[in-house]
């Protein structure tokens, strides 16, 4: 238990750091951690929609998809799927939804697809995200 | 190239250096240039720059102070106190009541921030560091080399290329739309690493003896390497040119929960619930487990018998992994 415990709140810790490499280390071990609580996942949540490093909003994506039952996670990440900053983001969200079948974000998707604002990757990507979806 | 507000910069300077032959100009051509040192010089410092508009070009040297050279005026402030370069010669002997425009730099706890003062930005920066310092570049419309820097580097661009050449250390970099050009001449021990574009080639050339946990993406483009990768798995998911992808098989539903035996004694009740719920931890752990397997079209593979997490990723471009020396 201890070790368990010592391992996340290390993983937590360097989610915080000032460097990105650091936070990247924290995400990834998120992985090696055995029964996250519920703080790796808000962290990582954290992580995905206000990171100031594209790359550490990435790994976060793939590091959420073990607890892509949660609904806290469902609702983040199509929350996340709003923030226009980082296109490719944008991208692994729409793959996440479409691998973890999340039929209820089919609605964002359609919103995005449609958006002119948007990148025209991640329209296209949308697009297919609800074709995908829908099957 | 000549713009003649610059060379108009360039007269006033020079008239300046005439007029007021002890102000510490130190002009050459129409470019500014600022020294500014770490507040502990012993331990690596962080440089941090920021841009809109300009390009970024960051060199090592053997000294152990930051030098800005940029056609801006540079504002720079250190222990409260604040210098611009050049100085109007018609201001000299004049207090300023309105904040400085133009280049700032500012320095705290080993943290050198450069960032425009004005509204878009404008001129292009080259800066020299220690060889050992950690950079945080970001630019949106220019491109941001590096050459020959040991340390923590993380460069950003939005528009323009990012070209880093001979580094060591860690790297993480991202160019939305330009190419993502990396040679890293030496690693540091157990950092993960990542290079990414959306619309731009991802080429990365590594040591040979570089140790790492590989995961390579293109969606649409190609992967190639001349590295000896042992692949780890590949799971082949569903992607836009092959929308006939038959859909994944649902997931099974859970197993039943073992029956509980008859008895009424609560000591074996309790022990009854104390292994359903066992139980039913077990069953969130494999499903959490098979959640994790569940993954895409990426290649995963290790160099030299594996490492750290390297991510190479593109969208749009093809991804290169280079065998250095």
């Amino acid at each position: 238990v201890e070790l368990g415990e010592m391992r996340q709140m290390l993983t937590l810790s360097l989610m915080q750091q000032q460097s990105a490499t650091e936070r990247l280390r924290g995400v990834s071990g998120s992985l090696e951690i055995d029964q996250p609580g519920n703080e790796i996942v808000r962290a990582l949540l954290d992580t995905l929609m206000h990171d100031p490093n594209v790359n550490v909003r990435l790994a976060s994506v793939d590091a959420l998809r073990r607890f892509s039952e949660r609904d806290v996670v469902r609702q983040g990440t199509v929350q996340a799927l709003a923030d226009s900053s980082f296109p490719l983001v944008q991208i692994a969200i729409i793959d996440f939804m479409v691998e973890t079948k999340a039929k209820d974000a089919v609605d964002a998707l359609r919103r995005l697809s449609a958006d002119v604002a948007a990148n025209e990757a991640v329209r296209g990507r949308a697009a297919w995200g609800v074709q995908q979806l829908n099957l | 190239m000549w713009h003649t507000p610059k060379s108009a910069a360039f007269v006033a300077a020079l008239m300046g250096l005439l007029l007021a032959p002890s102000a510490f100009v130190r002009a050459q051509g129409d470019t500014n240039r600022v020294s500014m040192p770490f507040s502990d010089p012993s331990r690596p410092g962080t440089v941090r720059v920021n841009l809109f508009q300009g390009s970024i070009k960051v060199t090592a040297s053997t000294g152990r102070e930051v030098v800005v050279t940029t056609d801006e005026t540079i504002v720079t402030r250190r222990d409260g106190r604040e210098a611009v370069v050049p100085p109007r010669p018609e201001a000299i002997g004049l207090r300023r009541l309105t904040q400085p425009s133009g280049l700032q730099i500012t320095e705290e706890n080993n943290v050198m921030l450069i960032s425009s003062g004005r509204f878009m930005g404008g001129e292009d920066l080259v800066i020299e560091v220690p060889v050992r310092t950690n950079l945080n570049l970001s630019a949106f419309n220019d491109e941001i080399e590096v050459e020959g820097v040991n340390g923590e580097i993380e460069v950003t661009s939005m528009n323009g290329e990012i070209d880093l050449r001979n580094v060591s250390g860690a790297v993480v970099a991202h160019a939305t739309n330009g190419e993502v050009r990396v040679s890293l001449r030496q690693l540091t021990a157990d950092k993960p690493m990542a290079f990414t574009s959306l619309n731009g080639d991802v080429d990365v050339t590594l040591p040979a003896s570089a140790r790492a946990n590989l995961r390579l993406r293109s969606d649409q483009g190609e992967v190639y390497t001349d590295f000896d990768v042992q692949i780890q798995q590949a799971r082949p998911g569903p992607t836009p040119g092959q929308a006939k992808v038959a859909p994944a098989p649902p997931r099974p539903p859970l197993p039943p929960l073992p029956p509980l035996p008859p008895g009424s004694s609560s000591k074996r009740e309790a022990e009854q619930r104390e292994r359903a719920r066992r139980e039913l931890e077990r069953q969130s752990r494999e499903l959490e487990r098979r959640n994790r397997m569940l993954d895409d079209t990426a290649i995963y593979g290790a160099i030299n018998g594996g490492g750290p997490e390297f991510e190479l990723r593109t969208f749009n471009g093809d991804v290169f992994l280079r065998r250095g020396k």
